[in-house]
């Protein structure tokens, strides 16, 4: 092995040391491709080791393409009976399947009328192709989109032991629940069924399950390496939004640098429910979608807010944003997006 | 006029703002030019691309499409550290399913002079920016190439080095490269006139500004790419070039061959924006990798590669010192640049437009070009007038402010009416013509009376919804502001250009001529040109171009140089086939030669006859060809060749989340003659979206601790969408140039680019009444701005 030579004046550190071995040891090249058409053979296909699930593949098939996913075979769940299907259930929620695409969700009359955060959510990510080809689920489990995680430089997300963006270029990384890894979480969809109380159905070796989406998404601390509780070989068949959920006032507001086919820079959902309860939640700006502070949420909901208390509450509800060298523009654009909200929650 | 007893003259011809000495060949006799009135059928109409069909179709066939029998697949292997030496070890790779074969360094023919791509050796283990190609492995099937590139083991020594301008000139920094100092041999280059002290002194009113431009990458649609096939000892390439010759003679060099063992062909192209000029490591890649296996070999960057590894603006940060006497008139233009090149590259120049674009007798320019561990700059579209614009144009809108004068006022005030750097008359324009015009369309004078009281909230498609408008009473958010911004840049073309002109018996037309069809419409410029010089029908002529065996050269596609050099040797080669035809019509009809014309594929008779169809006496001919030749003469010594425009732009600004909406734009250009003004009208607007790109999205980011570009992908690398492209008033005054060649008409590609990104953030700086000095204007530095 050769030494570095590292001078006073070295502009690199000694980070450049510590990524000198590039190249992982094994190449694969055969990618095995399933299409099953019942869930128990779905199940057993992913339980097998190397197997991972397909949805659109608009993340995925470019994940394994840059080499910073190596499944051996990809179960592509579409195959399955009703899962891409919208119906309502008999509580009067709606239960969406898991490679509903996110294009067909921002279409879909109910959707629209009874649960318009969603539908704008969706209406939101990237571009219509994407929209077309992307699921709900693929949106729901996608990869952070942290620049340097997705140019191959190693890190705490692939096979680095450092996290070389926090104190580099992190203009985009997250102010909030950030640490050891601090990329945010890109879904839209995902801040709308946070805000909508989603419930999420699992399937898996182990059997199914039924996952409140609060719980289903877990910050860096202490694995980096995983942004949800999916167990291995797990996933997921559909989405339940409950009856509670429905109507009142719901919106979703995303800020993004072009005026198309970017993730957010921040964005927020919020609802004023019909019983009266108020949800808001942060998108790009934590690792995952970011409900405020509960307390924040029930003020809005129980009083008539002036300028002042807009204000207060939005302080309130950054209150624990630890904005890196770069990235604290996010807590002036989280600062707008609730002050908006609550005034819109509680007019 | 050129002394017409001489057979090759000594002229200067003026390349992306540089100057080239030539000895060129006189044409055998000069054209008339086409003036203004001359009645022309063809030229100057809205014509469609006479490839429109084929591209929309998808039938048009791009380098990435084509496929050779037998075809392997080359993928480039490339260093992730910017400085240090790097081994590479083929072995993982050998091990890959349908590996074929691999080269480094050690494997290029020794002893010859070393191979240089991008700036640097080709496939040179001591890599001086990450991103550096050090080996390239190719295999039956790209995703095995793709696997066997990734297989590569690299170690590396690294060394110190420097990432950024500021870094390579720090004192003490570590040096960039082997050999050479951090920066450019002749940095700083100086260049004045007058005496800008006794300027500074006689000023009333001085405006001091810093303005830093982002490096932006060409991104073009299709990326670079290679595909090599030898045949014996005559190797053939197709390649997507701004210059099939250019390509032709590097990679005849670095394979040790003749040229005119090397062909290189170019059919269709998707944009090259000045990083396609030359043979590219693909291209060598593809050359060497097909000698060794005996197969064709197709080289294509993907994307990363593409945004890595092709090219940048040279990122820049310009001081600019201005200063006015209170009636506006200016006294002196003082800038001083620092230009971030990477390890290597030429010296746009971006201080050059100062000495340009206004009138002023005192002027002083300072430029470092600083070399850097980042991949090799490259020619961008304007390459440093575009850089050089944005501060100037600035600066002038700080000093307009000061002196409480409305920017166009201001501009008009010190308008050039000849080039000042080198007190010589302009062919065409001038400015003023351009800025007039502007404002009027634009509706300059009354622009805040007439504009919607801002504060809309919108929504927009595919965006969930916009950030509305605060609660009524809270501060008003949508802030409305007008810029405007000029450009001058030299596009007069030159020779050498040489087109043929070839009729066929059933009277179909082949018009041959060695330049490049980048996407810009040449090939339909082209056939324009020869039908109506020829009298023939446009669709009986077909343009054969971009292949060095077939036509007759014709330079590089840059400098916006394709149309005023071409044409007219296409003119001339229609010309003179015309002449042909006309005597072959005479003998074959019976009548006199000068009784005889063309027109609409017709010889037109003035003795009384029918018309008849020009295929009715090449059929008569048969095998006789009817060929004329044309070539491009020199241009007239002591006259600027100089392109005018003025952009005025309208925007709206969220004060509350930065993000700054361009409302409209207005781009009146001078460009002499339009030859079509559909393709005209596409160039401009493409210059402006690229030009609103490098406004407000575009920046190839950098880890400066690890020398890593990260905006590898072009969802990191923010080029326009269709949501962010504003309402374009895009038109060319009506103008000929019969000064500048015989077919009137200066470039118009790099232009447009020019005057957009200074416009749009003289209007922000206007909406928002802080100056904003830093490209692109980003929501977080909008935020920063006004915070
Ligand atoms: C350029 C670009 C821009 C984008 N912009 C946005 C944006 O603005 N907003 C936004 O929200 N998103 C955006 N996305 C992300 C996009 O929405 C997601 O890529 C898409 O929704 C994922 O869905 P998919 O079906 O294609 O997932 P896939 O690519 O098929 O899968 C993605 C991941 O989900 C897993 N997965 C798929 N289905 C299941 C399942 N049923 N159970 C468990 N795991 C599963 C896969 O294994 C994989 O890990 C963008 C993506 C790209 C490439
Ligand atoms: S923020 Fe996370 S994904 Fe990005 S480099 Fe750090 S650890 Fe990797």
């Amino acid at each position: 092995m050769m030494t570095q030579e590292v001078g006073p004046t070295n502009p690199f550190g000694t980070l450049v040391g510590s990524l000198r071995q590039h190249a992982p040891s094994v190449t694969r090249l055969a990618l095995d491709y399933q299409r099953p058409h019942d869930l128990r053979r779905a199940t057993e296909l992913l339980s097998v080791e190397g197997a991972q699930a397909l949805g659109g593949g608009t993340d995925l098939l470019v994940t394994i393409r840059e080499g910073l996913a190596r499944p051996e075979q990809l179960v592509d769940l579409r195959g399955l009976p009703g899962i891409d299907t919208i119906q309502r259930t008999a509580g009067g929620g709606v239960r969406i399947g898991a490679a509903a695409g996110v294009a067909a969700l921002a279409a879909d009359q109910t959707i629209r009328e009874r649960f318009p955060a969603l539908a704008m959510a969706c209406d939101s990510v990237g571009s219509p192709a994407l929209r077309n080809m992307g699921t709900i689920a693929g949106s729901l489990c996608q990869r952070p989109r942290c620049w340097y995680f997705r140019s191959g430089i190693p890190c705490l997300k692939s096979t680095g032991s450092t996290c070389p963006a926090v104190d580099g270029q992190n203009r985009h990384l997250a102010i909030l629940g950030g640490g050891p890894c601090h990329a945010v979480h890109g879904s839209d969809p995902a801040v709308a069924l946070v805000a909508l109380d989603a419930t999420l159905l699992l399937e898996g070796p182990q059997g199914a399950r039924s996952v409140p989406i609060a719980e289903f998404f877990v910050l860096p601390d202490p694995d980096p390496r995983r942004e949800n509780v999916l167990l291995p070989g797990e996933f997921i068949t559909a989405i339940e939004l409950p009856h509670d959920s429905s109507g009142g006032r719901q919106r979703y507001t995303k800020v993004l640098h072009r005026g198309a086919w970017d993730f957010a820079l921040a964005s927020i959902a919020v609802t004023r429910r019909l019983d009266g309860g108020v949800r808001l939640v942060l998108g790009g700006v934590a690792p995952m979608p970011w409900r405020v502070n509960p307390s924040v949420e029930e003020d809005v909901a129980s009083a008539p807010l002036a300028d002042d208390d807009l204000d207060a509450l939005a302080d309130r509800a950054l209150y624990d944003a630890r904005p890196l060298s770069d990235n604290d523009y996010k807590a002036t654009l989280a600062r707008t997006l609730l002050r908006d909200a609550m005034a819109f929650a509680a007019a | 006029m050129p002394d017409e007893s001489r057979r090759f003259i000594t002229t200067t011809i003026e390349v992306e703002g540089r100057e080239e000495t030539k000895v060129v060949e006189l044409p055998g006799r000069a054209l008339a030019p086409w003036e203004a009135d001359a009645a022309l059928a063809i030229v100057g109409h809205p014509v469609a691309r006479v490839d429109a069909l084929e591209k929309v179709t998808g039938a048009a066939v791009y380098t990435a499409d084509r496929v050779a029998p037998g075809m392997l697949h080359a993928v480039l292997v490339r260093s992730t550290i910017p400085r240090g030496r790097a081994t590479v070890d083929l072995e993982p790779a050998r091990g890959v399913p349908g590996f074929i074969d691999a080269i480094t360094f050690n494997d290029l023919p020794s002893g010859s002079k070393p191979v240089r791509a991008g700036g640097v050796r080709f496939l040179d283990p001591d890599v001086t920016y990450a991103g550096q190609p050090v080996a390239c492995v190719c295999a039956e099937t790209s995703g095995q190439a793709r696997a066997a590139a990734r297989a590569v083991r690299l170690s590396y020594a690294p060394l110190p080095g420097a990432v950024t301008a500021a870094q390579a000139i720090a004192g003490g920094a570590p040096p960039v490269r082997a050999r050479g100092g951090n920066v450019s041999r002749s940095s700083p280059v100086e260049a004045s006139r007058g005496d800008v002290e006794r300027g500074l002194a006689e000023a009333e009113v001085v405006v001091r500004g810093r303005y830093t431009t982002s490096s932006a990458l060409h991104t073009a649609m299709e990326p670079h790419g290679a595909l090599a096939e030898w045949h014996g000892d005559q190797l053939t390439i197709h390649e997507g070039t701004q210059g099939i010759f250019a390509v032709r003679d590097e990679v005849a060099a670095a394979m040790g061959i003749p040229r005119s063992r090397v062909r290189v062909v170019m059919e269709h192209m998707g944009g090259g924006f000045g990083a396609k000029n030359h043979a590219g490591a693909h291209t060598y890649a593809a050359a060497f990798l097909a000698r060794r296996t005996g197969r064709p070999v197709r080289c294509v960057l993907d994307r990363a590669g593409e945004q890595v590894d092709t090219g940048h603006r040279a990122p820049c940060t310009i001081d600019v010192t201005l200063g006015a006497r209170r009636d506006g008139t200016l006294t002196a233009i003082v800038a001083a640049a620092l230009v971030d090149q990477g390890i290597s590259g030429w010296e746009a120049s971006t201080t050059k437009i100062f000495h340009e674009l206004y009138a002023c007798p005192n002027v002083r320019t300072t430029e470092v070009f600083a070399l850097s561990n980042t991949h090799a700059m490259a020619a961008f579209r304007g390459p440093g007038h575009t850089e050089g614009a944005f501060a100037l144009e600035r600066a002038m809108d700080e000093l307009a402010r000061e002196l409480g004068m409305d920017p166009l006022a201001f501009r008009l005030r010190n308008h050039a009416d000849h080039d000042q750097e080198k007190s010589r008359p302009y062919s065409g324009g001038p400015l003023r013509r351009c800025l007039e015009e502007g404002a009027r369309r634009f509706g300059w004078e009354g622009r805040h009376a007439r504009s919607e009281a801002p504060g809309r909230a919108e929504t927009m498609p595919g965006i969930g919804e916009r950030a509305g408008t605060f609660p009524a009473g809270g501060p008003p958010r949508w802030r409305r502001g007008f810029g405007l911004a000029a450009q001058v840049w030299p596009a007069g073309g030159g020779p050498p250009a040489y087109a043929t002109v070839r009729l066929h018996p059933d009277g179909s037309v082949d018009v041959l001529t060695g330049t490049q069809d980048l996407g810009t419409g040449a090939r339909t410029i082209m056939a324009q040109v020869a039908a109506e010089a020829l009298g023939a029908r446009l669709a009986d002529v077909r343009v054969i171009l971009g292949d060095t065996e077939r036509t007759p050269y014709t330079g590089n596609s840059w400098g916006s140089m394709t149309t005023p050099s071409v044409a007219p040797a296409v003119r001339m080669a229609a010309e003179e086939a015309r002449q042909h035809l006309l005597e072959a019509a005479s003998e074959v009809l019976g009548v006199e030669r000068d009784r005889l014309a063309t027109g609409g594929g017709m010889i037109t008779r003035r003795d009384g006859g029918d018309p008849v169809p020009i295929a009715d006496i090449t059929c008569r001919l048969g095998d006789v060809t009817i060929t004329g030749h044309g070539s491009r003469g020199p241009n007239q010594p002591g006259v600027a060749f100089t392109t005018f425009g003025a952009q005025f732009a309208e925007v709206e600004v969220d004060t509350a989340t930065g993000h700054v909406r361009v409302v409209r734009i207005t781009a009146v250009h001078d460009v002499g003659r339009v030859l079509n003004p559909l393709l005209a009208r596409s160039q401009l607007e493409g210059g402006i979206i690229q030009g609103l790109g490098l406004a407000l999205f575009e920046e190839r980011i950098i880890d400066e601790r690890l020398g890593r570009p990260l905006t590898t992908g072009i969802h990191d690398y923010k080029v326009p969408t269709m949501a962010d492209i504003p309402d374009i008033d895009a038109s060319c005054l009506a103008a000929v140039d019969t000064t500048a060649n015989p077919v009137g008409a200066r470039g118009l590609a790099e232009p447009p680019i020019i005057p957009t990104a200074p416009a749009i953030a003289n209007a922000v700086a206007d909406a928002l009444g802080v100056p904003v000095n830093d490209l692109p204007l980003a929501p977080w530095r909008i935020l920063g701005a006004i915070r």
